[in-house]
């Protein structure tokens, strides 16, 4: 890059193909309003209002200087083509915005694709993009604000009827003795989790947005399903709200469609279903990892991240350190909300994971006796000419390794990090310990 | 000669870019295994004898607690 700018003639400054410019950030929580580009590769970029004005006057037609006049009288100020340039190279280019220079046969590093520690890993997926939209129309209908105020009066009501008319313990006793119904339990609940990913789809197409793929990954040491609604960061506030909550409203409907087949049939295994869809349901709304309230906070507050605000309003604490512009600039409220979160959700996350990596030898160990005892019994099982026996081990042994494998791959992710950052940081005092001396002499 | 409604050099130093990451909506699995054998043996032998009571009381309780 620097070459590129250093060099005689400057680069020709053209937006890439298949690079989105999607408009305002709707109801942003900065004090300047924020805009959104979206990469061909689906990268959602947020930028500030003159980086996004500057993109979209480099559509290849004109030169800086032309693209420079078109900015300035956008945006009401005076924007020099030096300046242009100057946020072209350093603020654009790196972040794969822009056409290589010409002579450049591949970009010496890969666009940068945001890469949070706390995602989904090891997924896969269980019905392709293509395929989720075309589910998420035949259940938009359900936003209507008729189905919405009646799940919405119904659950409760449900809830009073069921505490005087039905015997939630009995329920339970009776799921948990019979194997049939306990396994119906655990089918139910699962058609029930994909229910509730449906609803996001559901929501981000009620929105206008366009759904990614349904799948099922690994969360730190958690199995989960999921829904990629990135393209929800172009909706509006309302939008993504709906997308947000679409999940939530899906279990609630999940919760009185079984409240109703109990009162109906009497079924046990429906009253369980009604109330673990309920937990889940308020489990959803903590916003202390990426579950449904986190999205819902994000979004009210209009901070499309709010984990990559911890490190900067962390360091904004330290002595003598200055807040970091991503802080500084957000409208007053929503800087104490943010704050009071990280406050909140730092003490509450640091010590589980600190604590998952000290059990970790004693999640091994675990693991590993389990395993064994797995594949006894699936011995067992294959002698027996139990074909049934030998899978529900298989099953049970590969259960019990997920915290492990999961462990794992979050030791590896933060040991790769420590890494990078003691190579980036090792090649940040070469360069300054190595730069030429202003006579050209290298320093004695 | 720069004038008042030139931006500036940090002002161009504040404009910012941030990466969003991939919006994944997550439904955790909360899969708890316990596998629990328990053997309860009582045997009670009265045999080869006159007048004498063999009794044999066996009771099991048993608790599981398993944090997802």
């Amino acid at each position: 890059m620097q070459t590129a700018m250093t060099a005689a003639a400057p680069a020709p400054l053209t937006r890439r193909a298949g690079v989105t410019l999607a408009g305002a950030y709707d109801g942003s929580g900065y004090e300047q309003p924020r805009f959104l580009v979206v990469r061909g590769d689906g990268q959602a970029i947020q930028v500030t209002r003159v980086l996004y004005e500057v993109l979209a006057a480099l559509d290849g037609t004109c030169d800086a200087v032309a693209a420079s006049a078109a900015v300035s009288s956008k945006i009401g100020r005076e924007l020099t083509a030096d300046g242009l340039r100057l946020l072209a190279e350093q603020k654009l280019r790196p972040l794969g915005l822009l056409d290589d220079p010409p002579g450049v046969a591949s970009p010496a590093q890969a666009a940068p694709v945001a890469d949070p520690l706390l995602r989904v890993r090891l997924h896969a997926t269980l019905l392709p993009a293509r395929w989720v939209p075309r589910l998420g129309r035949i259940f938009a209908p359900l936003f209507h604000p008729v189905p919405v105020v009646g799940v919405v009066a119904l659950l409760p009501a449900l809830d009073v009827y069921l505490l005087f008319h039905a015997s939630l313990s009995a329920a339970m006793r009776r799921v948990i003795i019979e194997p049939a119904d306990l396994l119906a339990l655990l089918g139910v609940m699962v058609v029930a989790a994909l229910f509730h990913e449906t609803g996001h789809a559901a929501g981000c197409v009620r929105g206008g947005g366009r759904p990614g793929a349904i799948g099922v990954g690994l969360y730190v040491i958690f199995p989960a399903f999921y829904t990629d609604v990135t393209d929800a960061y172009r909706l509006s506030r309302r939008g993504r709200l709906r997308t947000d909550l679409g999940g939530v409203y899906f279990s609630a409907i999940a919760a009185v469609c079984a409240g109703v087949v109990h009162v109906s049939t009497g079924a046990p295994v429906a009253l369980v279903v009604c109330l673990l869809a309920q937990t889940e349901l308020a489990q959803q709304l903590l916003p202390f990892v990426r579950l449904d309230g986190y999205f819902v906070l994000g979004d009210l507050i209009g901070i499309p991240d709010p984990f990559g605000r911890v490190k900067p309003i962390l360091e904004g604490m330290l002595p003598g350190r200055h807040i970091d512009p991503q802080i500084s600039q957000l409208r007053r409220g929503v800087r104490i909300t943010v704050t009071v979160w990280v406050l909140l959700v730092v003490p509450l996350l640091a010590p589980g994971l600190a604590l998952l990596v000290w059990q970790l030898p004693t999640i091994v160990t675990a693991t590993w006796a389990s395993i064994l005892h797995q594949w006894a019994a699936a011995q067992a099982g294959w002698a027996a000419g139990n074909p049934f026996a030998v899978i529900l081990a298989a099953v049970a042994a590969a259960i019990a390794a997920i915290p492990a494998v999961g462990l794992a791959f979050l030791g590896y992710t933060l040991l790769h990090r420590a890494a990078r950052w003691a190579v980036n940081r090792g090649r940040k005092q070469r360069d300054t310990t190595h730069q030429p001396h202003p006579t050209g002499d290298d320093p004695p | 000669m720069p004038t008042a409604d030139v931006i500036c050099g940090p002002e161009l130093a504040a404009e910012a870019a941030e990466l969003l990451p991939t919006r994944q909506t997550l439904d955790l699995i909360n899969i708890v295994v316990a596998p629990v054998t328990a053997i309860n043996l009582a045997f009670a032998i009265n045999a080869a004898t006159i007048n004498s009571t063999a009794q044999a009381v066996a009771a099991q309780w048993l608790t599981v607690l398993a944090h997802p």
